[in-house]
């Protein structure tokens, strides 16, 4: 008799063993899918506004110095352009160094837009030098954006994509750099992550063609301005 | 007495081996149940894990009507988290199939494969002319399959209405 009781527990001990054995395996399954499930799910989107675009037709893109100016007396100062019809408005600083304009300190602070384009750059109100300090130049289009990112997550450039006219997709992170403004040698690229509440300048010599609108597209959201 | 005790105890021992093998039955049949139940769950995650979006500029979508055949060139962005595969996918404008459609990946190099956040470019052709003009709103709708993933393929949608231009 007794030994037929313990049989008998140790026969509800195993099946409470193996009932047990299945509920933790299914859990342990279940868990694990429904952690990644809400990982997923959790994913936020990306949300950002363009504060301002302009493409400026006609703008100088380039300076080169040809001719520095040793012993002209040239000191410190902007450049202007000459002979151009248009919006204008374009600046340049330079640097002198040892009676001579820096070669590298150019720097243009305003591209500027012209219809018919300057038929050449000098140097502003230091009358005439001689050995004129003398400048090269190259022209095209210039386009600028501010974008900002106005989501709760940090976003990849690489996962931005620019329309211009809705064709020509243009990865934001291949033409995204660093400091075009204060300097007109080609910059590095800027950093790949567009951080929450950054605004950050796009400015794209040569665009492609396009003359109406300008859009931003990431993982189905987009932002679009009318240029 | 003893032959009594006897038989009991092969009883016993009967039953402990039946209800061993039934045990180990049972454990057996419910591990393939679990599996089965995560592999359909892996399914769901799978396609909680796959989406394709609209990219560019839902104003201006271009469509060529200069020549036959007439065409509807839009982008879609991977955006989800595992490659598609750009040739198992069907567009439908307006519900109407069209009469072909080619779908290329965008990028230099071109992409070997539709990872995500790549773009796929889609040209939507009418032989005969579609009947569409510039500044017509049309719907597009597009479903892609994924490559396989974990012995698992699902598919993701999108659809939005565009304006022609």
């Amino acid at each position: 008799m007794a030994g037929s009781v313990g049989i008998g527990g140790l026969i509800i001990g195993v099946s409470l063993l193996v009932v047990f054995s299945m509920a933790v395996q299914t859990m342990s399954y279940q868990m694990e899918t429904s952690i990644e499930v809400l990982d997923a799910a959790a994913d936020p989107l990306p949300s950002y506004v363009i504060a301002d675009a302009s493409l400026l037709e006609g703008a100088i893109l380039t300076i080169t110095v040809t001719g520095t100016g040793l012993g002209s007396g040239v000191v410190d100062g902007t450049l202007v352009a000459n002979g151009g019809v248009g919006l204008g408005g374009f600046s340049a600083s330079f640097t002198v160094s040892s009676g001579e304009i820096d070669t590298n300190s150019v720097v243009i602070t305003s591209h500027g837009s012209y219809s018919t384009l300057p038929t050449s750059i000098t140097v502003s109100g230091q009358g005439a030098l001689n050995p004129a300090p003398t400048f090269t130049f190259t022209t095209g289009d210039i386009f600028y954006a501010n974008l900002t990112n106005t989501g709760d997550m940090t976003i990849k450039t690489n996962d931005v994509w620019l329309f211009f006219d809705g064709e020509s997709p243009t990865k934001f992170s291949s033409v995204h750099r660093d400091g075009w403004a204060q300097n007109q040698a080609t910059p590095p690229f800027a950093s790949g992550n567009w951080y929450v509440g950054e605004t950050v300048d796009l400015i794209l010599p040569n665009p492609p063609a396009f003359n109406t609108r300008f859009a931003v597209t990431s993982e189905g959201f987009i932002a679009a301005e009318a240029i | 007495m003893a032959d009594g005790g006897a038989s009991t105890f092969i009883m016993l021992i009967t039953g402990l081996l039946i209800s061993s093998s039934v045990s180990a039955l049972l454990i057996t049949e419910w591990s393939s149940t679990a599996k089965v139940a995560q592999v359909q769950q892996r399914g769901a995650q799978l396609d909680s894990e796959l989406d394709i979006e609209f990219a560019g500029d839902p104003m201006m979508v271009d469509f060529d009507d200069s020549t036959l055949p007439e065409t509807i060139t839009f982008y879609i962005q991977n955006s989800g988290l595992h490659s598609m595969d750009e040739s198992k996918m069907t567009v439908v404008v307006d519900g109407v199939e069209p009469t072909s459609v080619s779908v290329s990946l965008v990028g230099t190099p071109t992409p070997s494969s539709w990872f995500p956040n790549e773009l796929a470019m889609v040209v939507v052709e009418y032989n005969p002319a579609s009947g569409y003009s510039d500044g017509d709103d049309v719907a597009l709708y597009a479903i892609a399959s994924s490559e396989v993933v974990g012995g698992l393929s699902s598919s993701a949608s999108m659809n939005i209405e565009v304006r022609l231009s």
